[in-house]
């Protein structure tokens, strides 16, 4: 999507600034790309044909979204979005509906990587950058051990 | 004397292709199915019903995307076709043989 169509639907980003670091896809979604996975779409909605770990709950409750990254990926939740050396967080957003909406993974830098539904993946300075009518707010942040070299 | 105006096929079609088009430009930014599905252009497919089958089966083979929802929705079937399988590919697969088989694809 054009810069214009992504400040369209996040007028935030105009301030909090961003940059678009991938192509177009609709081979996986926020949620497959917080967990790493580029390959296929995570998706709870059983009908969705798309993937979901087995014995994690198949709703859009937040609790869900908790149990697929503290059982599925070992994180576990922490107070805020400040970057901590060596730690890894996900921010979980929850709409007005109480639905889960997107998923952002923190880089070691401390700025945030999402995947737009079917359009980019960007590289955000700030969480606020992406609140807005569709994806809600952070509903909670988790944090693991960042994998790799640790510093 | 008003006249009724018949739906034809090609006018079916056309109103398929806008809906379409219009709910994948108002959804780009949605990741999961069920908001995906909730919006209006995507309910006004599956209220048309059986008719729009054939050309969510051709729509689903030839730029994939998330038409499982709608084919559940509205074929139905006593058995899933997707049933057993793991992946989007194999699911969407078994949808389109279950629309072959059943003369919608």
């Amino acid at each position: 999507m054009p810069g214009d169509t992504i400040e369209s639907e996040f007028p935030r980003f105009r301030q909090a600034g961003y940059s678009i670091t991938s192509p177009e896809s609709d081979d996986y979604n926020c949620i497959a790309w917080a967990a790493g996975d580029t390959a296929r779409k995570w998706d709870p909605d059983p009908t969705s044909g798309r993937y979901w770990p087995e014995g994690v709950p198949r709703t859009l409750d937040v609790e869900s979204f908790i149990q697929l990254f503290t059982n599925k990926g070992g994180y576990s939740p922490c107070d805020g979005d400040a970057l901590e050396q060596g730690f890894e967080k996900i921010a979980i957003f929850m709409s007005l509906g109480q639905e889960v909406t997107h998923a952002a993974r923190q880089l070691a830098s401390g700025a945030w990587t999402s995947k737009l539904g079917d359009w980019e993946d960007i590289e955000h300075n700030s969480l606020a950058g992406l609140e807005s009518s569709f994806y809600g707010r952070v509903a909670i942040i988790l944090k693991r051990p960042r994998l790799g070299k640790v510093a | 004397m008003a006249q009724v105006e018949q739906e034809t096929p090609g006018t079916l079609e056309q109103e398929f292709n806008e809906l379409a088009r219009q709910w994948r430009r108002e959804t780009g930014i949605m990741s999961l199915i069920r908001q995906k599905a909730m919006h209006p252009a995507y309910q006004k497919i599956i209220g048309m019903g059986r008719d729009a089958l054939p050309f969510i089966f051709l729509e689903l083979r030839n730029r994939g995307g998330d038409w499982l929802w709608a084919l559940e929705s509205i074929a139905r079937p006593k058995v899933d076709p997707a049933q057993g399988t793991t992946n989007f590919h194999d699911a969407a697969a078994a949808w389109l043989k279950w629309g072959e088989e059943n003369g919608y694809a």
